[in-house]
C-alpha cells in the first residue's frame, strides 16, 4: 500500500497530527495541508488516492475543495471529516462534491481507518476497471485491424468459437 | 347727584329715541282714527289736522252711526266728544271698551265736571282734551296714541318672534338632548363592553364612572346601579389596590401626564397593568382615568417565549459549540488510541529486553541479544514513539482544556435565570461573548475593540452576554463574505454605552421598526427564530437601559446599548 497517498486537510494542526498518528501504522504516504488552496496545489502536483478533508475552514470549505479536486483529479476518492453535522452540508457534499463518505468528528479510529481502506479499495477498483477497459479497447482495435487484413481467417475464428465474443487473440 | 340725574336723563333719552325708532317702523296711514262729534266744524278741523299728519281718519257726527261703524270695523283710536245729543260720548266709549280693549279711547269735552271726568278716566282713555283745544294738544294726544299703538304692535311682533324663537330653541334642545342621550348610551356601551377595566374619578378621588370589568378585575362586588358615584375611591375599590391607585393619582396630578404601573394587586395575585391619565377640561385636570388590563396571561406567555427563545438560542449556540467541541474531542480520542498503541509497543519492547537481560545465557549471546533488541526497536518504531509521545500528550491536554473552557462557558449561559444581580464589567462580558461565538465569527468578521475604562454595573451578566452574543451572531450573518465588527464602549456618570457596529448589508428602513418584534425575521427558514432581538430588547429594558438601532442599507448597522450603572433595582427583579 506504500504506493498510495492520502492527503489530510484541516485548519487545526492537532487534528492533522492525530490523524498522522492514526495512519502511521498503515503503509500509506501521508501528505497534509492546512487549507483548501494548499491542498489543491498538492492535488495538482501529486497523485492523490484519497482526500480526507475538514469542511469548515477559512478561505475555502471542504466541499468547495472537493468540487475543485473532482474537476482536476476525478479519481481521487473524497471523504469529508466534519465537526458540523448539519444536513445541508451532508447533502451538498454528496451532490456537489460527490463525496465517498461524510464522516463526523469526533471519529472512531477503527471506522475511519476502515473507511479510508474502503476508499483505497474503491480507488483501486476504479483504477483497475479503467485499466482493463483501456486494455480491452486496445485489443478490440487490434482485432478490428486483424479482421480487415485477414477477413477469411477472422470469419473462421468467429465460427469456431460459436459466438461473437473474443476475449483474447 | 347731578351725575345721577344726568344718567337718568340719558336713559330716558335713549328710551325715547327707541320709541321713535319703533314708530318709524310703522306706517301712520295704517293708524285708523274715528272722530265722533256732533259739531261739524270740529270734526272737519280734526279730520284735516289728522289727515295732514298722515293718519287715516274717519269722522262721524252721529254717535249711533259711529257705534255701527265700530261694530263692523276695527279702529285704533276713537276720539269722541262727551256731550252729544242722542248718546253720550261716555256711553259710546263704554260700548267700545266692552267690545275690545285694543281700541284706544280719547275724549274731548268742554265740560270739566269731576263726575264726568272720573267716569271718563275709568274707561282708561289715552287722553282727554278740553275744548276749545289747540292743534298742538290734538297732535300730542294722537301722537301718544300712535306711540301706544306702535308699542303694542311691536310688543306683539316681539312676542311672536320670541315665541317662535323659543319653540325653535326648545326643538333644538330636544334634539340635542336626544343626541346627548344617544351619545351617552354609546359611550356607556363602549365603556361597559370594553375589554379593559376603567374607573374615572375627579381630582379629589371621588368616583364618577366605572365599568363592570374593572370590578371583576379588582375583585369588587358586582356593580348593580350607579351607587358608587361620588364615593371616594377608597370606599369603592378593595384595600389591596388603593395604595397603588392613590399613588398613580398623585403622580398624575403632579406630572400632569400619563402614569403606568404593573402590579400584582389583583384578586388571587393576578397581574394588572394600570394606566392612569389626566382628562383635561379648559386646560385643567378635570378627571383621572384609570385603565386596567389583566396581564397575567400575557406575562406567562412572555415568560414562555423568553424560555423558548433561550432554548432556541441555546440550540443555535449548540450547533456552533458542537463544532468547537468535536474538533478537540476528535483528536483527543484518536490520540488516546495512538497512546495505547505506543504503550503496547513499549510493553513488547520492554518485555523483550527483560527477557534478554534476565535469561541465563545473556552474556554469551550478548551480541545477538543486542541485535535482536535493535531490530525490535526499529520494528516497533520506538524512536518515533518516544519522540512523539510527549507532544501527543501535550496536544491532548490542550484539547481537553479547550473543551472544559467551552463547557464552563455553556454553564454560565444555562444558569442565566437562577442568579441574582451581580456587579460586572461590561468589557469583560463583551470578551466572554466574543469567545462564545468565536467559531461563528472567526471566518468572516474582523473584530475591532475600542474599549474604554468602565465602572462595574449592576446586572445579570449572563443575560447581557446573551444580548451581546446575539448581536455578534447577527453581525456575522449580516456580513455575508467579510466585514468588520467594531465594538466601542464608553462611560458617563450614570450609564455605560456599548456600540456594536458591523459593515454588513444593513437593515431596510421598513424593517427597522419591526426588528425588536417577537418572531420577526428576515433570515431564511431554520436560520433564525426571530426571537433574538426581541429578547435582547426585553433584557436591556429589564436592566433599565435602552437599545437603539441605526442602519444604512449597504453600509452596515449599529446597535447602541445604554445601560444605567445602577439600572437594576433588586426589588423589581425578585418578583420575576
Amino acid at each position: 500500500m506504500q504506493d498510495y497517498t492520502i492527503l489530510l486537510v484541516d485548519d487545526e494542526p492537532n487534528i492533522i497530527r492525530s490523524l498522522k498518528r492514526l495512519f502511521r501504522s498503515e503503509r500509506v504516504n501521508i501528505l497534509t495541508a492546512e487549507n483548501g488552496l494548499e491542498a489543491l496545489q498538492i492535488v495538482k502536483n501529486r497523485d492523490i488516492q484519497v482526500l480526507l478533508t475538514d469542511n469548515i475552514m477559512p478561505e475555502m470549505t471542504g466541499i468547495e475543495l472537493m468540487m475543485k479536486v473532482r474537476d482536476c483529479s476525478p479519481d481521487t476518492v473524497r471523504i469529508i471529516l466534519s465537526g458540523h453535522s448539519d444536513i445541508d452540508a451532508v447533502l451538498e457534499a454528496v451532490n456537489n462534491g460527490e463525496a465517498f463518505r461524510f464522516m463526523l468528528k469526533p471519529w472512531n479510529d477503527m471506522d475511519l481507518k476502515a473507511t479510508v481502506s474502503l476508499a483505497l479499495a474503491h480507488y483501486k477498483l476504479v483504477a483497475d476497471n479503467k485499466r482493463m477497459l483501456a486494455d480491452l479497447k486496445e485489443k478490440e482495435a487490434l482485432l478490428d485491424a486483424f479482421s480487415k487484413e485477414y477477413p477469411d481467417e477472422y470469419k473462421n475464428l468467429i465460427e469456431r468459437t460459436g459466438s461473437g465474443t473474443i476475449v483474447s487473440v | 347727584m347731578g351725575n345721577r340725574h344726568g344718567s337718568a336723563l340719558g336713559e330716558r333719552l335713549v328710551h325715547e329715541s327707541d320709541v321713535q325708532k319703533v314708530e318709524s317702523n310703522y306706517d301712520k296711514s295704517q293708524f285708523k282714527i274715528l272722530v265722533v262729534d256732533d259739531e261739524c266744524e270740529i270734526v272737519d278741523i280734526l279730520h284735516r289736522i289728522l289727515t295732514n299728519e298722515g293718519y287715516t281718519c274717519q269722522v262721524c257726527t252721529e254717535p249711533q252711526t259711529a257705534r255701527e261703524w265700530v261694530s263692523q270695523k276695527q279702529f285704533d283710536l276713537v276720539l269722541t266728544d262727551i256731550q252729544m245729543p242722542n248718546m253720550s260720548g261716555l256711553k259710546f266709549a263704554d260700548t267700545i271698551r266692552r267690545k275690545d280693549s285694543q281700541t284706544q279711547l280719547a275724549f274731548m269735552s268742554g265740560n270739566k265736571d269731576i263726575a264726568t271726568l272720573t267716569t271718563a278716566l275709568n274707561l282708561e282713555p289715552v287722553g282727554f282734551i278740553t275744548k276749545p283745544f289747540s292743534q298742538e294738544k290734538v297732535h300730542e294726544l294722537v301722537q301718544r296714541a300712535f306711540s301706544h299703538y306702535c308699542t303694542a304692535l311691536e310688543k306683539e311682533r316681539l312676542q311672536k318672534q320670541l315665541t317662535s324663537q323659543l319653540s325653535a330653541t326648545a326643538k333644538e334642545m330636544e334634539f340635542r338632548s336626544e343626541r346627548l342621550a344617544a351619545e351617552q348610551t354609546l359611550i356607556h356601551g363602549i365603556i361597559n363592553n370594553a375589554n379593559f377595566g376603567m374607573i374615572a374619578t375627579d381630582t379629589t378621588g371621588a368616583v364618577h364612572l366605572m365599568n363592570p370589568l374593572v370590578s371583576q378585575m379588582l375583585g369588587m362586588p358586582k356593580i348593580v346601579d350607579q351607587s358608587y358615584v361620588g364615593l371616594p375611591l377608597a370606599q369603592v375599590v378593595p384595600p389591596k389596590i388603593i395604595d397603588t391607585l392613590s399613588r398613580l393619582m398623585q403622580e398624575v396630578l403632579e406630572d400632569k401626564a400619563l402614569q403606568e404601573v404593573d402590579c400584582i394587586d389583583g384578586p388571587n395575585d393576578t397581574m394588572l397593568n394600570i394606566i392612569a391619565y389626566p382628562a383635561f377640561y379648559a386646560r385643567k385636570i378635570s378627571a383621572i382615568v384609570f385603565v386596567v388590563h389583566d396581564i397575567t396571561e400575557k406575562k406567562i406567555l412572555q415568560k414562555q417565549i423568553l424560555q423558548a427563545s433561550k432554548l432556541a438560542s441555546i440550540g443555535e449556540l449548540a450547533a456552533g459549540v458542537a463544532h468547537e467541541i468535536n474538533n478537540p474531542l476528535g483528536f483527543v480520542m484518536s490520540n488516546c488510541n495512538s497512546l495505547v498503541e505506543y504503550l503496547d509497543a513499549y510493553k513488547s519492547y520492554i518485555s523483550a529486553l527483560e527477557e534478554n537481560i534476565l535469561s541465563e545465557n545473556c552474556e554469551q549471546k550478548n551480541d545477538t541479544a543486542k541485535q535482536q533488541a535493535l531490530n525490535l526497536r526499529k520494528e516497533l518504531d520506538i524512536e518515533y514513539i518516544t519522540e512523539d509521545a510527549s507532544s501527543l500528550l501535550e496536544e491532548t491536554l490542550s484539547g481537553l482544556k479547550r473543551m472544559s473552557k467551552i463547557v464552563a462557558d455553556l454553564k454560565t449561559f444555562a444558569h442565566a435565570d437562577r442568579v441574582s444581580p451581580e456587579r460586572a464589567q461590561v468589557n469583560t462580558l463583551l470578551e466572554d461573548s466574543l469567545n462564545l461565538v468565536k467559531n461563528q465569527t472567526k471566518y468572516n468578521l474582523e473584530i475591532v475593540k475600542e474599549f474604554s475604562e468602565l465602572p462595574e454595573i449592576t446586572c445579570f451578566p449572563n443575560q447581557l452576554v446573551q444580548v451581546f452574543t446575539n448581536l455578534f451572531v447577527n453581525a456575522s450573518h449580516a456580513v455575508e463574505d467579510k466585514g468588520t465588527l467594531t465594538i466601542k464602549t464608553s462611560a458617563s456618570e450614570r450609564a455605560v454605552t456599548v456600540s456594536i457596529t458591523d459593515t454588513g448589508k444593513g437593515i431596510p428602513e421598513k424593517h427597522l421598526s419591526k426588528i425588536f418584534d417577537p418572531f420577526f425575521t428576515t433570515k431564511e427558514p431554520g436560520k433564525g427564530t426571530g426571537m433574538g432581538l426581541s429578547i435582547s430588547h426585553s433584557i436591556i429594558e429589564k436592566h433599565g437601559g435602552t437599545i437603539i438601532v441605526t442602519s444604512e442599507v449597504g453600509f452596515g448597522t449599529t446597535f447602541d446599548i445604554i445601560l444605567p450603572i445602577q439600572g437594576l433595582s433588586d426589588h423589581s427583579e425578585n418578583k420575576e
